[in-house]
């Protein structure tokens, strides 16, 4: 399977979600689906639309990282 | 001032009574003399009365047993009339007749319907048509935790809907 790519539906969908809320399903997926010309675009609009900018989002997965990272009780 | 025409009296009727000139005792009620009054308001007053007589009522006159039962008879064989043009029902329960439910309190409230608010209703359709890839994208390597969330909450919300549709 591929790697999480910036700008793709999937992307958009998780920028949109949390700048707009998840209650806003509604809203968030037709948003998601407008070819944006790149993330940068798709973030100033965000920007435009909320007052600031889409929340930075951790690198990847926290949770399994965090469970890689746990300790091994031997 | 042209005087008024002395009315045509009612020749028909007998003796002293062929004089009235009120049409008779079968069309008008009779007029009721005023007394009492100062002296020459009465005269004002009868005056003023017998100038627009009253239509007589019409008597009824009391049915005998034989039509009292006749007439239920014919209530009871005419058929049962469909709800009017105000919509209310033919055979409404009577105001003092006994309780349908006799075991509910007469303040108990009607059950509420559930309420369904229609942008959620909207959002569970669109997002029960995109949650196999949602929920596919969730495995792709690398996808951030805030979208694992959100699909999550999705997929709750979904459960919720249906489960509330199914009540």
């Amino acid at each position: 399977m591929s790697q999480w790519v910036a700008g793709t539906l999937f992307d958009n969908i998780d920028k949109f979600a949390t700048a707009l809320g998840y209650d806003n399903a509604g809203v968030i997926l037709p948003l998601s689906t407008i070819p944006w010309q790149s993330p940068t675009d798709r973030d100033a609009f965000i920007n435009m639309l909320t007052g600031q900018p889409p929340v930075a989002m951790p690198d990847n997965n926290m949770l399994s990282k965090i469970s890689q990272k746990a300790p091994v009780k031997k | 001032m042209p005087q008024a025409q002395k009315p045509a009296t009612t020749p028909s009727l007998p003796g002293a009574l062929s004089t009235r000139t009120d049409g008779g005792i079968a069309s008008k009620q009779a007029m009721t003399k005023m007394t009492g009054m100062p002296y020459g308001q009465n005269q004002d007053y009868n005056q003023i009365e017998a100038s627009a007589p009253m239509a007589k009522a019409e008597q009824s006159k009391p049915m005998s047993p034989t039509q009292i039962a006749g007439a239920a008879q014919q209530g009871q064989q005419q058929p049962q009339q469909p709800a009017g043009p105000t919509g209310m029902p033919a055979n409404l329960p009577s105001l003092t007749g006994p309780s349908t439910r006799p075991n509910e309190h007469v303040t108990t409230p009607a059950q509420p319907q559930p309420q369904v608010d229609p942008r959620l209703q909207e959002n569970a359709d669109l997002v029960q048509r995109y949650m196999p890839d949602l929920m596919a994208a969730t495995q792709i390597p690398g996808a951030p935790d805030s979208y694992r969330a959100f699909v999550n909450h999705l997929y709750n919300q979904t459960q919720l809907m249906s489960q509330s549709g199914n009540q």
